[in-house]
Protein backbone atom coordinates (compact mmCIF):
# COMPACT_ATOMS: atom_id res chain seq x y z
CA UNK A 1 0.00 0.00 0.00
CA UNK A 2 2.63 2.43 0.97
CA UNK A 3 4.66 1.45 -2.71
CA UNK A 4 1.57 2.12 -4.20
CA UNK A 5 0.75 5.55 -2.50
CA UNK A 6 5.29 6.86 -3.35
CA UNK A 7 4.43 5.18 -6.81
CA UNK A 8 1.12 7.68 -7.34
CA UNK A 9 2.61 10.67 -6.12
CA UNK A 10 5.66 10.17 -7.84
CA UNK A 11 3.89 9.86 -10.89
CA UNK A 12 2.03 12.87 -9.96
CA UNK A 13 5.46 14.54 -9.48
CA UNK A 14 6.61 13.64 -13.39
CA UNK A 15 2.81 14.73 -14.79
CA UNK A 16 3.43 17.96 -13.00
CA UNK A 17 7.12 18.58 -14.65
CA UNK A 18 5.79 17.51 -17.90
CA UNK A 19 3.05 19.95 -17.84
CA UNK A 20 5.28 23.09 -16.26
CA UNK A 21 7.80 22.39 -19.61
CA UNK A 22 5.04 22.40 -21.77
CA UNK A 23 3.45 25.54 -20.69
CA UNK A 24 7.11 26.90 -20.94
CA UNK A 25 7.42 25.62 -24.52
CA UNK A 26 4.42 27.14 -26.01
CA UNK A 27 5.39 30.77 -25.87
CA UNK A 28 3.73 32.30 -28.11
CA UNK A 29 5.07 34.21 -31.45
CA UNK A 30 3.65 36.79 -33.70
CA UNK A 31 4.01 36.91 -37.10
CA UNK A 32 4.75 40.73 -39.09
CA UNK A 33 2.43 41.78 -41.21
CA UNK A 34 3.93 40.53 -44.52
CA UNK A 35 4.98 37.37 -42.53
CA UNK A 36 8.86 39.04 -42.42
CA UNK A 37 9.64 38.57 -39.15
CA UNK A 38 8.54 36.48 -36.05
CA UNK A 39 8.36 38.19 -33.08
CA UNK A 40 8.08 36.58 -29.15
CA UNK A 41 8.50 38.77 -26.14
CA UNK A 42 9.00 37.66 -22.01
CA UNK A 43 8.01 39.83 -19.01
CA UNK A 44 10.77 40.31 -16.53
CA UNK A 45 7.58 39.76 -14.20
CA UNK A 46 5.41 37.46 -13.75
CA UNK A 47 2.19 36.92 -14.15
CA UNK A 48 2.57 40.66 -15.64
CA UNK A 49 0.81 43.18 -13.22
CA UNK A 50 -1.01 46.13 -13.54
CA UNK A 51 -0.30 49.30 -12.09
CA UNK A 52 3.51 48.53 -12.23
CA UNK A 53 6.36 49.67 -14.64
CA UNK A 54 8.83 47.15 -15.53
CA UNK A 55 10.45 45.57 -18.27
CA UNK A 56 10.37 43.01 -21.23
CA UNK A 57 12.47 41.06 -23.46
CA UNK A 58 11.40 40.99 -27.14
CA UNK A 59 12.59 38.96 -29.59
CA UNK A 60 13.13 39.05 -33.61
CA UNK A 61 13.96 36.83 -36.00
CA UNK A 62 13.56 36.07 -39.24
CA UNK A 63 10.55 33.57 -40.83
CA UNK A 64 13.36 31.41 -41.24
CA UNK A 65 14.96 31.38 -37.88
CA UNK A 66 17.45 33.90 -38.05
CA UNK A 67 17.77 36.17 -35.68
CA UNK A 68 17.87 40.14 -36.36
CA UNK A 69 20.58 42.19 -34.86
CA UNK A 70 20.20 45.40 -36.10
CA UNK A 71 16.21 46.86 -36.31
CA UNK A 72 14.98 50.12 -34.85
CA UNK A 73 11.94 49.32 -32.80
CA UNK A 74 8.73 52.04 -31.87
CA UNK A 75 6.63 50.51 -29.56
CA UNK A 76 3.03 51.80 -29.48
CA UNK A 77 -0.76 50.12 -28.09
CA UNK A 78 -3.73 49.97 -25.51
CA UNK A 79 -6.94 48.58 -25.19
CA UNK A 80 -8.52 48.27 -29.01
CA UNK A 81 -11.94 47.70 -26.99
CA UNK A 82 -11.38 50.52 -24.69
CA UNK A 83 -10.13 53.19 -27.19
CA UNK A 84 -7.10 54.33 -25.73
CA UNK A 85 -3.31 54.09 -25.29
CA UNK A 86 -0.48 52.86 -23.33
CA UNK A 87 0.28 54.88 -20.24
CA UNK A 88 3.67 54.95 -20.23
CA UNK A 89 5.94 55.44 -23.18
CA UNK A 90 8.35 52.20 -23.69
CA UNK A 91 11.02 52.73 -25.30
CA UNK A 92 14.25 49.84 -26.41
CA UNK A 93 16.71 50.76 -24.85
CA UNK A 94 19.39 47.94 -25.32
CA UNK A 95 20.14 45.02 -28.13
CA UNK A 96 20.80 42.03 -25.75
CA UNK A 97 22.35 39.63 -28.58
CA UNK A 98 20.71 36.75 -30.45
CA UNK A 99 17.45 38.49 -31.44
CA UNK A 100 17.02 39.60 -28.09
CA UNK A 101 15.62 43.56 -26.85
CA UNK A 102 15.75 45.33 -23.91
CA UNK A 103 12.50 47.00 -23.37
CA UNK A 104 12.08 49.49 -20.54
CA UNK A 105 8.78 51.25 -19.24
CA UNK A 106 6.14 48.70 -20.02
CA UNK A 107 3.21 49.26 -17.91
CA UNK A 108 -0.39 48.43 -17.94
CA UNK A 109 -3.05 50.08 -15.76
CA UNK A 110 -6.41 48.23 -16.46
CA UNK A 111 -7.02 44.59 -16.58
CA UNK A 112 -8.21 42.92 -19.75
CA UNK A 113 -7.06 42.99 -23.47
CA UNK A 114 -4.37 44.97 -24.38
CA UNK A 115 -2.75 45.14 -28.06
CA UNK A 116 1.39 46.06 -28.32
CA UNK A 117 1.84 47.43 -31.71
CA UNK A 118 5.65 47.15 -32.66
CA UNK A 119 7.28 48.86 -35.42
CA UNK A 120 10.09 47.22 -36.81
CA UNK A 121 12.85 49.43 -39.20
CA UNK A 122 15.73 47.37 -40.91
CA UNK A 123 17.02 50.24 -43.49
CA UNK A 124 14.44 51.75 -45.23
CA UNK A 125 11.95 48.99 -44.70
CA UNK A 126 9.49 48.84 -41.82
CA UNK A 127 7.35 46.21 -40.68
CA UNK A 128 4.42 46.00 -38.25
CA UNK A 129 3.89 43.42 -35.84
CA UNK A 130 0.75 43.17 -33.18
CA UNK A 131 1.00 41.27 -30.03
CA UNK A 132 -2.18 40.96 -28.01
CA UNK A 133 -2.49 39.58 -24.48
CA UNK A 134 -4.68 39.28 -21.69
CA UNK A 135 -3.56 41.19 -18.68
CA UNK B 1 -79.10 39.45 -9.77
CA UNK B 2 -77.44 41.90 -12.91
CA UNK B 3 -75.83 43.96 -10.43
CA UNK B 4 -74.55 41.78 -7.96
CA UNK B 5 -73.23 39.45 -10.50
CA UNK B 6 -71.80 43.29 -11.89
CA UNK B 7 -70.13 43.81 -8.11
CA UNK B 8 -69.10 40.25 -8.37
CA UNK B 9 -66.81 40.22 -11.46
CA UNK B 10 -65.58 43.66 -10.05
CA UNK B 11 -64.77 42.10 -6.71
CA UNK B 12 -62.78 39.09 -8.60
CA UNK B 13 -60.96 42.21 -10.67
CA UNK B 14 -59.56 43.52 -7.57
CA UNK B 15 -58.16 40.56 -6.48
CA UNK B 16 -56.53 39.82 -9.41
CA UNK B 17 -55.44 43.30 -9.55
CA UNK B 18 -54.05 42.77 -5.86
CA UNK B 19 -52.55 39.68 -6.19
CA UNK B 20 -50.73 40.77 -9.03
CA UNK B 21 -49.17 44.18 -7.17
CA UNK B 22 -48.05 41.53 -4.52
CA UNK B 23 -46.31 39.05 -6.89
CA UNK B 24 -44.40 42.51 -8.43
CA UNK B 25 -43.33 43.65 -4.93
CA UNK B 26 -42.36 40.07 -3.77
CA UNK B 27 -40.74 39.81 -7.16
CA UNK B 28 -39.04 43.00 -6.43
CA UNK B 29 -38.26 41.75 -2.93
CA UNK B 30 -37.02 38.61 -4.23
CA UNK B 31 -34.48 40.48 -6.58
CA UNK B 32 -32.78 42.55 -4.14
CA UNK B 33 -32.63 40.07 -1.58
CA UNK B 34 -32.03 36.89 -2.49
CA UNK B 35 -29.06 35.13 -1.35
CA UNK B 36 -26.22 36.48 -3.18
CA UNK B 37 -25.32 34.19 -6.20
CA UNK B 38 -21.79 32.61 -5.42
CA UNK B 39 -18.92 34.08 -6.89
CA UNK B 40 -17.07 32.83 -10.12
CA UNK B 41 -13.41 32.22 -10.35
CA UNK B 42 -12.76 35.06 -12.28
CA UNK B 43 -14.85 37.38 -9.80
CA UNK B 44 -12.64 36.01 -7.29
CA UNK B 45 -9.25 36.80 -9.22
CA UNK B 46 -10.60 40.28 -9.49
CA UNK B 47 -11.75 40.44 -5.67
CA UNK B 48 -8.06 39.36 -4.04
CA UNK B 49 -6.57 41.97 -6.45
CA UNK B 50 -8.95 43.98 -4.58
CA UNK B 51 -7.69 43.02 -1.01
CA UNK B 52 -5.50 45.24 1.24
CA UNK B 53 -3.60 42.37 1.95
CA UNK B 54 -2.45 42.21 -1.78
CA UNK B 55 -0.72 45.24 -1.48
CA UNK B 56 2.76 44.38 -2.46
CA UNK B 57 5.72 46.24 0.17
CA UNK B 58 6.31 49.61 -0.66
CA UNK B 59 9.00 50.18 -3.05
CA UNK B 60 12.10 52.41 -2.25
CA UNK B 61 12.10 55.18 -3.31
CA UNK B 62 15.84 55.92 -4.91
CA UNK B 63 15.04 59.85 -5.14
CA UNK B 64 15.01 60.09 -1.49
CA UNK B 65 17.60 58.94 0.85
CA UNK B 66 15.84 59.18 4.02
CA UNK B 67 12.61 58.10 2.70
CA UNK B 68 12.59 55.12 4.91
CA UNK B 69 14.11 56.14 8.14
CA UNK B 70 11.99 56.21 11.38
CA UNK B 71 13.83 59.27 12.65
CA UNK B 72 13.08 61.00 9.42
CA UNK B 73 9.56 60.22 9.62
CA UNK B 74 9.37 61.22 13.18
CA UNK B 75 10.56 64.30 12.75
CA UNK B 76 8.72 65.12 9.02
CA UNK B 77 5.70 64.18 11.35
CA UNK B 78 6.82 66.55 13.58
CA UNK B 79 6.66 69.82 10.93
CA UNK B 80 3.03 68.41 8.92
CA UNK B 81 1.67 69.44 12.50
CA UNK B 82 3.74 72.99 12.70
CA UNK B 83 2.45 75.76 12.01
CA UNK B 84 5.60 77.81 12.19
CA UNK B 85 6.29 76.51 8.57
CA UNK B 86 3.57 79.16 7.17
CA UNK B 87 3.99 83.07 6.85
CA UNK B 88 1.46 83.87 9.37
CA UNK B 89 2.46 80.97 11.71
CA UNK B 90 -0.89 79.50 11.51
CA UNK B 91 -0.85 77.14 9.08
CA UNK B 92 0.50 73.63 9.03
CA UNK B 93 -0.02 70.76 6.33
CA UNK B 94 -2.46 69.23 8.86
CA UNK B 95 -4.76 72.52 8.47
CA UNK B 96 -6.13 71.18 5.34
CA UNK B 97 -4.94 67.28 5.51
CA UNK B 98 -6.97 66.62 8.77
CA UNK B 99 -5.85 63.20 10.48
CA UNK B 100 -9.84 62.71 11.79
CA UNK B 101 -11.10 63.48 8.31
CA UNK B 102 -8.70 60.91 6.87
CA UNK B 103 -5.81 63.71 5.81
CA UNK B 104 -8.71 65.42 3.93
CA UNK B 105 -10.80 68.78 5.13
CA UNK B 106 -14.28 68.13 4.04
CA UNK B 107 -14.19 71.57 1.85
CA UNK B 108 -15.19 71.88 -1.51
CA UNK B 109 -11.63 74.18 -2.19
CA UNK B 110 -8.86 74.33 0.46
CA UNK B 111 -8.89 77.71 2.81
CA UNK B 112 -6.13 78.95 4.48
CA UNK B 113 -4.31 82.14 3.73
CA UNK B 114 -6.17 82.20 0.56
CA UNK B 115 -8.38 79.79 -1.50
CA UNK B 116 -7.02 76.67 -3.28
CA UNK B 117 -8.18 76.37 -7.47
CA UNK B 118 -8.92 72.82 -6.35
CA UNK B 119 -10.06 70.31 -3.56
CA UNK B 120 -8.48 68.77 -1.58
CA UNK B 121 -7.16 65.08 -1.65
CA UNK B 122 -6.14 62.55 0.96
CA UNK B 123 -2.88 61.79 1.28
CA UNK B 124 -2.71 58.52 2.61
CA UNK B 125 -1.58 55.89 0.41
CA UNK B 126 0.03 58.41 -2.43
CA UNK B 127 3.58 57.15 -1.86
CA UNK B 128 2.37 54.47 -4.50
CA UNK B 129 1.70 56.51 -6.64
CA UNK B 130 4.57 57.53 -9.46
CA UNK B 131 2.60 60.69 -9.70
CA UNK B 132 1.31 63.79 -6.89
CA UNK B 133 -1.74 66.22 -7.15
CA UNK B 134 -4.89 65.76 -9.07
CA UNK B 135 -2.68 66.39 -12.20
CA UNK B 136 -0.06 64.91 -11.34
CA UNK B 137 2.70 67.70 -11.93
CA UNK B 138 5.18 66.60 -9.22
CA UNK B 139 6.96 63.04 -9.08
CA UNK B 140 7.44 62.54 -5.18
CA UNK B 141 6.19 63.00 -2.28
CA UNK B 142 9.44 65.22 -0.87
CA UNK B 143 9.00 67.34 -4.48
CA UNK B 144 5.08 67.93 -3.38
CA UNK B 145 5.49 68.44 -0.12
CA UNK B 146 7.58 72.12 -1.59
CA UNK B 147 5.05 73.42 -3.56
CA UNK B 148 2.56 74.07 -0.98
CA UNK B 149 4.83 75.59 1.00
CA UNK B 150 5.38 78.40 -1.08
CA UNK B 151 2.20 78.62 -2.00
CA UNK B 152 0.65 82.44 -1.09
CA UNK B 153 -2.52 80.79 -0.86
CA UNK B 154 -1.78 77.61 1.24
CA UNK B 155 1.54 78.39 3.85
CA UNK B 156 2.24 81.49 2.23
CA UNK B 157 5.59 81.73 3.16
CA UNK B 158 9.30 81.02 1.56
CA UNK B 159 12.30 78.90 1.60
CA UNK B 160 14.48 81.05 3.29
CA UNK B 161 12.31 81.37 5.97
CA UNK B 162 11.50 77.65 6.82
CA UNK B 163 15.67 76.74 6.41
CA UNK B 164 15.95 79.27 9.26
CA UNK B 165 13.14 77.69 11.35
CA UNK B 166 15.22 74.38 11.70
CA UNK B 167 18.38 76.14 11.40
CA UNK B 168 17.22 78.79 15.13
CA UNK B 169 15.23 75.85 16.77
CA UNK B 170 17.67 73.73 18.84
CA UNK B 171 15.90 70.98 18.97
CA UNK B 172 14.91 70.72 15.34
CA UNK B 173 18.42 71.25 14.48
CA UNK B 174 20.25 68.56 16.55
CA UNK B 175 17.03 66.42 15.04
CA UNK B 176 18.34 67.85 11.39
CA UNK B 177 21.90 67.51 11.78
CA UNK B 178 21.47 63.80 13.18
CA UNK B 179 20.10 62.83 9.76
CA UNK B 180 21.68 64.64 7.10
CA UNK B 181 25.01 66.75 8.61
CA UNK B 182 26.12 70.08 9.65
CA UNK B 183 22.92 72.65 8.46
CA UNK B 184 24.62 75.47 6.83
CA UNK B 185 25.38 78.60 9.01
CA UNK B 186 22.09 81.39 8.16
CA UNK B 187 23.21 84.15 10.48
CA UNK B 188 25.03 86.35 8.37
CA UNK B 189 22.36 88.40 7.11
CA UNK B 190 24.04 90.11 3.98
CA UNK B 191 24.07 86.59 2.34
CA UNK B 192 21.19 85.44 3.99
CA UNK B 193 17.85 87.82 4.13
CA UNK B 194 14.83 87.06 6.18
CA UNK B 195 12.45 86.52 3.37
CA UNK B 196 13.63 84.58 0.31
CA UNK B 197 12.34 82.74 -2.18
CA UNK B 198 11.33 82.63 -5.98
CA UNK B 199 7.86 83.31 -4.74
CA UNK B 200 4.72 85.32 -6.41
CA UNK B 201 5.59 87.91 -3.19
CA UNK B 202 7.45 90.64 -5.08
CA UNK B 203 9.94 91.77 -2.21
CA UNK B 204 10.93 88.17 -1.43
CA UNK B 205 11.36 87.18 -5.43
CA UNK B 206 13.57 90.05 -5.56
CA UNK B 207 15.71 88.90 -2.57
CA UNK B 208 16.59 85.55 -3.39
CA UNK B 209 17.37 86.98 -7.10
CA UNK B 210 19.99 89.37 -5.22
CA UNK B 211 21.42 85.86 -3.59
CA UNK B 212 24.55 84.45 -4.53
CA UNK B 213 24.29 81.01 -6.67
CA UNK B 214 26.09 78.98 -3.89
CA UNK B 215 23.59 80.58 -0.95
CA UNK B 216 20.55 79.73 -2.74
CA UNK B 217 21.85 76.14 -3.20
CA UNK B 218 22.77 75.99 0.48
CA UNK B 219 18.95 77.16 1.15
CA UNK B 220 17.43 74.86 -1.36
CA UNK B 221 18.88 71.74 -0.04
CA UNK B 222 17.97 72.06 3.58
CA UNK B 223 14.45 73.57 1.84
CA UNK B 224 14.60 69.99 -0.17
CA UNK B 225 15.26 67.89 3.10
CA UNK B 226 12.21 69.21 4.85
CA UNK B 227 10.16 68.16 1.79
CA UNK B 228 12.13 64.63 2.19
CA UNK B 229 11.48 64.32 6.09
CA UNK B 230 7.60 65.09 5.29
CA UNK B 231 7.63 62.39 2.55
CA UNK B 232 9.29 60.06 5.17
CA UNK B 233 6.34 61.00 7.05
CA UNK B 234 3.70 60.72 4.80
CA UNK B 235 5.22 57.47 3.52
CA UNK B 236 3.57 55.56 6.78
CA UNK B 237 0.13 56.64 6.37
CA UNK B 238 -1.17 53.75 4.43
CA UNK B 239 -5.16 52.66 4.72
CA UNK B 240 -5.95 50.21 7.70
CA UNK B 241 -8.31 46.76 6.87
CA UNK B 242 -12.15 47.43 5.68
CA UNK B 243 -14.88 45.46 6.28
CA UNK B 244 -14.33 44.75 2.45
CA UNK B 245 -10.83 42.82 3.45
CA UNK B 246 -11.96 41.13 5.89
CA UNK B 247 -15.13 39.70 3.86
CA UNK B 248 -12.74 38.82 0.54
CA UNK B 249 -10.27 37.29 3.35
CA UNK B 250 -13.30 34.72 4.44
CA UNK B 251 -14.35 34.25 0.52
CA UNK B 252 -10.37 33.31 -0.18
CA UNK B 253 -10.13 30.99 2.60
CA UNK B 254 -13.61 29.48 1.62
CA UNK B 255 -15.45 30.57 4.76
CA UNK B 256 -18.31 31.90 2.77
CA UNK B 257 -20.81 31.72 5.89
CA UNK B 258 -18.82 34.69 7.96
CA UNK B 259 -19.17 36.32 4.14
CA UNK B 260 -22.45 36.47 4.26
CA UNK B 261 -22.50 37.50 7.99
CA UNK B 262 -20.01 40.67 7.23
CA UNK B 263 -21.74 41.76 3.87
CA UNK B 264 -25.21 42.39 3.30
CA UNK B 265 -26.95 41.31 0.04
CA UNK B 266 -27.04 44.73 -1.05
CA UNK B 267 -23.40 45.59 -0.38
CA UNK B 268 -22.40 42.16 -2.11
CA UNK B 269 -24.58 43.29 -5.19
CA UNK B 270 -22.85 46.61 -4.97
CA UNK B 271 -19.73 44.76 -5.24
CA UNK B 272 -20.82 42.82 -8.28
CA UNK B 273 -21.78 45.56 -9.71
CA UNK B 274 -18.47 47.53 -8.83
CA UNK B 275 -16.19 44.89 -10.30
CA UNK B 276 -18.69 44.36 -13.60
CA UNK B 277 -21.26 46.11 -15.13
CA UNK B 278 -20.59 49.56 -13.73
CA UNK B 279 -16.90 49.11 -14.71
CA UNK B 280 -15.78 50.92 -12.16
CA UNK B 281 -12.17 48.78 -11.59
CA UNK B 282 -11.06 49.57 -14.66
CA UNK B 283 -9.44 52.63 -13.33
CA UNK B 284 -10.43 52.26 -9.69
CA UNK B 285 -8.20 49.02 -9.30
CA UNK B 286 -6.03 47.22 -7.01
CA UNK B 287 -5.89 47.40 -3.60
CA UNK B 288 -5.63 51.21 -3.32
CA UNK B 289 -8.71 50.93 -5.77
CA UNK B 290 -6.81 53.43 -8.25
CA UNK B 291 -4.27 53.11 -10.71
CA UNK B 292 -2.88 56.46 -10.11
CA UNK B 293 -3.37 57.00 -14.02
CA UNK B 294 -4.86 60.35 -15.60
CA UNK B 295 -8.29 59.65 -16.94
CA UNK B 296 -10.87 62.45 -18.15
CA UNK B 297 -14.30 62.20 -16.74
CA UNK B 298 -16.15 64.60 -17.94
CA UNK B 299 -16.77 66.35 -15.00
CA UNK B 300 -18.22 70.22 -15.03
CA UNK B 301 -15.78 72.74 -13.86
CA UNK B 302 -17.59 74.61 -11.27
CA UNK B 303 -19.47 77.31 -11.72
CA UNK B 304 -17.93 80.53 -13.56
CA UNK B 305 -14.98 78.38 -14.26
CA UNK B 306 -13.13 77.56 -17.37
CA UNK B 307 -12.55 73.57 -17.63
CA UNK B 308 -9.30 72.32 -15.85
CA UNK B 309 -6.44 71.40 -18.67
CA UNK B 310 -5.78 68.35 -16.25
CA UNK B 311 -2.15 66.80 -16.79
CA UNK B 312 -2.29 67.78 -20.40
CA UNK B 313 -1.40 70.85 -19.14
CA UNK B 314 1.81 70.03 -16.47
CA UNK B 315 3.36 67.27 -18.72
CA UNK B 316 6.16 70.07 -20.15
CA UNK B 317 6.49 71.83 -17.01
CA UNK B 318 6.95 68.03 -14.97
CA UNK B 319 10.36 67.40 -17.63
CA UNK B 320 11.38 71.38 -16.41
CA UNK B 321 11.12 71.29 -12.70
CA UNK B 322 14.65 70.80 -10.33
CA UNK B 323 13.15 69.43 -8.08
CA UNK B 324 11.89 65.95 -10.50
CA UNK B 325 13.61 62.48 -10.09
CA UNK B 326 16.83 64.08 -12.36
CA UNK B 327 17.24 67.13 -10.76
CA UNK B 328 20.04 68.08 -8.83
CA UNK B 329 18.06 68.06 -5.84
CA UNK B 330 17.12 64.43 -6.19
CA UNK B 331 19.19 61.39 -4.83
CA UNK B 332 18.65 58.77 -7.46
CA UNK B 333 20.88 58.13 -10.66
CA UNK B 334 19.02 58.55 -13.85
CA UNK B 335 18.12 55.60 -14.44
CA UNK B 336 16.56 54.91 -11.52
CA UNK B 337 13.78 57.92 -12.65
CA UNK B 338 12.34 54.84 -14.81
CA UNK B 339 8.24 56.60 -14.41
CA UNK B 340 9.81 59.96 -15.22
CA UNK B 341 12.12 58.39 -17.99
CA UNK B 342 9.07 57.02 -19.91
CA UNK B 343 6.60 59.38 -19.31
CA UNK B 344 3.50 59.27 -21.88
CA UNK B 345 3.69 63.11 -23.59
CA UNK B 346 1.28 62.08 -26.10
CA UNK B 347 -1.64 64.93 -25.45
CA UNK B 348 -5.01 64.18 -26.89
CA UNK B 349 -6.03 61.17 -24.10
CA UNK B 350 -4.72 63.68 -21.28
CA UNK B 351 -6.69 67.15 -21.97
CA UNK B 352 -8.69 67.36 -18.86
CA UNK B 353 -7.57 63.99 -17.56
CA UNK B 354 -6.95 64.12 -13.28
CA UNK B 355 -5.57 61.24 -11.68
CA UNK B 356 -7.97 58.43 -10.12
CA UNK B 357 -8.39 58.94 -6.35
CA UNK B 358 -8.28 55.97 -3.90
CA UNK B 359 -12.09 54.84 -2.76
CA UNK B 360 -10.67 53.59 0.47
CA UNK B 361 -12.56 55.82 3.36
CA UNK B 362 -13.92 57.71 0.41
CA UNK B 363 -17.98 57.78 2.89
CA UNK B 364 -15.65 59.76 4.90
CA UNK B 365 -13.69 62.00 2.65
CA UNK B 366 -16.68 64.29 0.67
CA UNK B 367 -17.48 66.38 -1.45
CA UNK B 368 -15.85 65.18 -4.11
CA UNK B 369 -13.64 65.50 -7.37
CA UNK B 370 -10.71 67.81 -8.23
CA UNK B 371 -13.11 71.04 -7.93
CA UNK B 372 -15.37 69.68 -5.03
CA UNK B 373 -18.00 69.84 -7.12
CA UNK B 374 -20.36 66.77 -6.20
CA UNK B 375 -21.51 66.94 -2.53
CA UNK B 376 -22.23 63.48 -2.03
CA UNK B 377 -21.37 59.73 -3.21
CA UNK B 378 -25.54 59.25 -4.40
CA UNK B 379 -24.44 62.30 -6.95
CA UNK B 380 -20.95 60.58 -7.82
CA UNK B 381 -22.66 57.27 -8.88
CA UNK B 382 -25.43 59.33 -10.92
CA UNK B 383 -22.68 61.32 -12.19
CA UNK B 384 -20.87 58.00 -14.04
CA UNK B 385 -24.73 56.54 -15.14
CA UNK B 386 -25.15 59.44 -17.30
CA UNK B 387 -21.40 59.74 -18.04
CA UNK B 388 -21.97 62.83 -20.40
CA UNK B 389 -19.99 64.49 -23.13
CA UNK B 390 -17.01 65.69 -21.74
CA UNK B 391 -16.39 70.02 -22.39
CA UNK B 392 -12.73 69.14 -23.41
CA UNK B 393 -11.27 66.29 -24.35
CA UNK B 394 -12.91 62.72 -24.37
CA UNK B 395 -14.90 61.43 -21.33
CA UNK B 396 -13.51 57.72 -21.15
CA UNK B 397 -16.63 56.49 -18.85
CA UNK B 398 -19.63 55.53 -21.05
CA UNK B 399 -23.11 55.54 -19.86
CA UNK B 400 -24.31 52.85 -17.56
CA UNK B 401 -27.72 52.23 -17.82
CA UNK B 402 -28.36 51.13 -13.99
CA UNK B 403 -31.54 51.23 -12.29
CA UNK B 404 -31.69 53.77 -9.02
CA UNK B 405 -31.68 50.15 -7.05
CA UNK B 406 -28.45 49.06 -8.40
CA UNK B 407 -26.94 53.02 -7.61
CA UNK B 408 -28.06 52.67 -4.28
CA UNK B 409 -26.02 49.15 -3.88
CA UNK B 410 -22.39 50.56 -5.49
CA UNK B 411 -23.12 53.47 -3.07
CA UNK B 412 -23.41 51.04 0.41
CA UNK B 413 -20.62 48.73 -0.82
CA UNK B 414 -18.58 51.98 -0.97
CA UNK B 415 -19.15 52.36 2.43
CA UNK B 416 -17.75 49.00 3.42
CA UNK B 417 -14.09 50.77 2.58
CA UNK B 418 -14.62 52.14 5.68
CA UNK B 419 -11.54 51.86 8.57
CA UNK B 420 -9.27 53.62 10.41
CA UNK B 421 -6.08 54.29 9.08
CA UNK B 422 -3.14 51.66 10.06
CA UNK B 423 -1.16 52.41 12.64
CA UNK B 424 -3.19 55.18 13.54
CA UNK B 425 -2.27 55.30 17.36
CA UNK B 426 1.31 56.21 16.22
CA UNK B 427 0.75 58.43 12.32
CA UNK B 428 -2.71 59.25 12.43
CA UNK B 429 -2.02 62.33 15.11
CA UNK B 430 0.38 65.25 15.62
CA UNK B 431 3.66 64.45 17.42
C1 LIG C 1 -4.46 75.19 2.05
C2 LIG C 1 -4.66 73.78 2.20
C3 LIG C 1 -3.46 72.87 2.05
C4 LIG C 1 -2.30 72.87 2.79
C5 LIG C 1 -1.90 73.81 3.89
C6 LIG C 1 -1.53 71.76 2.30
N1 LIG C 1 -2.21 71.11 1.30
FE1 LIG C 1 -1.65 69.41 0.40
N2 LIG C 1 -3.13 69.66 -0.94
C7 LIG C 1 -4.08 70.65 -0.93
C8 LIG C 1 -4.80 70.68 -2.18
C9 LIG C 1 -5.92 71.62 -2.55
C10 LIG C 1 -4.23 69.67 -2.97
C11 LIG C 1 -4.60 69.32 -4.43
C12 LIG C 1 -4.02 70.40 -5.33
C13 LIG C 1 -3.94 70.02 -6.79
O1 LIG C 1 -4.01 68.83 -7.13
O2 LIG C 1 -3.77 70.92 -7.62
C14 LIG C 1 -3.20 69.02 -2.15
C15 LIG C 1 -2.45 67.92 -2.55
C16 LIG C 1 -1.54 67.28 -1.73
C17 LIG C 1 -0.93 66.01 -2.01
C18 LIG C 1 -1.19 65.14 -3.23
C19 LIG C 1 -2.16 64.03 -2.92
C20 LIG C 1 -2.58 63.29 -4.14
O3 LIG C 1 -3.45 62.41 -4.04
O4 LIG C 1 -2.06 63.57 -5.22
C21 LIG C 1 -0.07 65.73 -0.98
C22 LIG C 1 0.78 64.48 -0.83
C23 LIG C 1 -0.13 66.84 -0.08
N3 LIG C 1 -1.05 67.76 -0.55
C24 LIG C 1 0.68 67.00 1.05
C25 LIG C 1 0.78 68.20 1.73
C26 LIG C 1 1.85 68.54 2.64
C27 LIG C 1 3.02 67.63 2.99
C28 LIG C 1 1.59 69.78 3.11
C29 LIG C 1 2.42 70.61 4.04
C30 LIG C 1 3.75 70.95 3.58
C31 LIG C 1 0.35 70.22 2.48
N4 LIG C 1 -0.09 69.25 1.63
C32 LIG C 1 -0.28 71.42 2.77
C33 LIG C 1 -4.32 71.49 0.13
C34 LIG C 1 -3.38 71.78 1.10
C1 LIG D 1 -12.18 55.96 -16.75
C2 LIG D 1 -11.69 55.79 -15.41
C3 LIG D 1 -12.71 55.74 -14.28
C4 LIG D 1 -13.81 54.92 -14.16
C5 LIG D 1 -14.29 53.88 -15.14
C6 LIG D 1 -14.40 55.25 -12.89
N1 LIG D 1 -13.70 56.23 -12.27
FE1 LIG D 1 -14.17 57.10 -10.50
N2 LIG D 1 -12.71 58.48 -10.81
C7 LIG D 1 -11.83 58.49 -11.86
C8 LIG D 1 -11.11 59.74 -11.87
C9 LIG D 1 -10.03 60.14 -12.86
C10 LIG D 1 -11.61 60.49 -10.80
C11 LIG D 1 -11.24 61.95 -10.46
C12 LIG D 1 -11.97 62.81 -11.46
C13 LIG D 1 -11.75 64.29 -11.34
O1 LIG D 1 -11.80 64.84 -10.24
O2 LIG D 1 -11.55 64.92 -12.40
C14 LIG D 1 -12.61 59.66 -10.14
C15 LIG D 1 -13.31 60.03 -8.99
C16 LIG D 1 -14.19 59.19 -8.32
C17 LIG D 1 -14.75 59.46 -7.04
C18 LIG D 1 -14.45 60.69 -6.17
C19 LIG D 1 -13.17 60.48 -5.42
C20 LIG D 1 -12.71 61.65 -4.63
O3 LIG D 1 -11.93 61.44 -3.70
O4 LIG D 1 -13.09 62.79 -4.94
C21 LIG D 1 -15.56 58.41 -6.70
C22 LIG D 1 -16.36 58.24 -5.43
C23 LIG D 1 -15.50 57.49 -7.81
N3 LIG D 1 -14.65 57.99 -8.78
C24 LIG D 1 -16.19 56.29 -7.87
C25 LIG D 1 -16.30 55.54 -9.03
C26 LIG D 1 -17.26 54.48 -9.22
C27 LIG D 1 -18.22 53.98 -8.16
C28 LIG D 1 -17.09 54.03 -10.50
C29 LIG D 1 -17.93 52.99 -11.23
C30 LIG D 1 -19.32 53.37 -11.38
C31 LIG D 1 -16.03 54.81 -11.10
N4 LIG D 1 -15.58 55.72 -10.18
C32 LIG D 1 -15.55 54.63 -12.39
C33 LIG D 1 -11.68 57.50 -12.80
C34 LIG D 1 -12.65 56.56 -13.08
CU1 LIG E 1 -8.83 50.27 -20.69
Amino acid sequence: MKKFKSLLSQLAAILFLVLAASDLAAQEVWESISGFYIVSYSSKVTPIPINQIHQWVLHIETADGEPVSDAKLDIQGGMPLHDHGLPTNPVATEYLGEGNYLIEGIRFHMMGDWEITLEISQGNITETALIHLRI
Amino acid sequence: MVSTDNSGRKRVGLLVLFAFIALIILLKWWSDNRQAAPWTAQELVILESLWLKSLPPLAEDPSNLVADSLQAAKLGQQIFFDTRFSANGQISCASCHQPQKYFTDGLNKALAIGQTARHTPSIVGTAYSPWLYWDGRKDSQWAQALSPMEDPAEHGGNRMLYARVISSDESYRKEYEDIFGDIPDFSDMSLFPINAGPVSNAEWHLAWQMMSETSQDLVNQVFTNIGKLLAAYERRLMPGESRFDAYVESLLRGDAATGQSLLSNDEINGLRLFIGEARCTECHNGPLFTNNEFHNTGLLPSPGELPDQGRSRVVQQLLEDPFNCLGPYSDASSDRCTELNYMRTEMIELIGAMRTPTLRNISNTAPYMHKGQIDNLAEVLEHYNRAELALIGHNEAEPLGLSSTQLQQIELFLKTLEAPLAESQEWGQPF
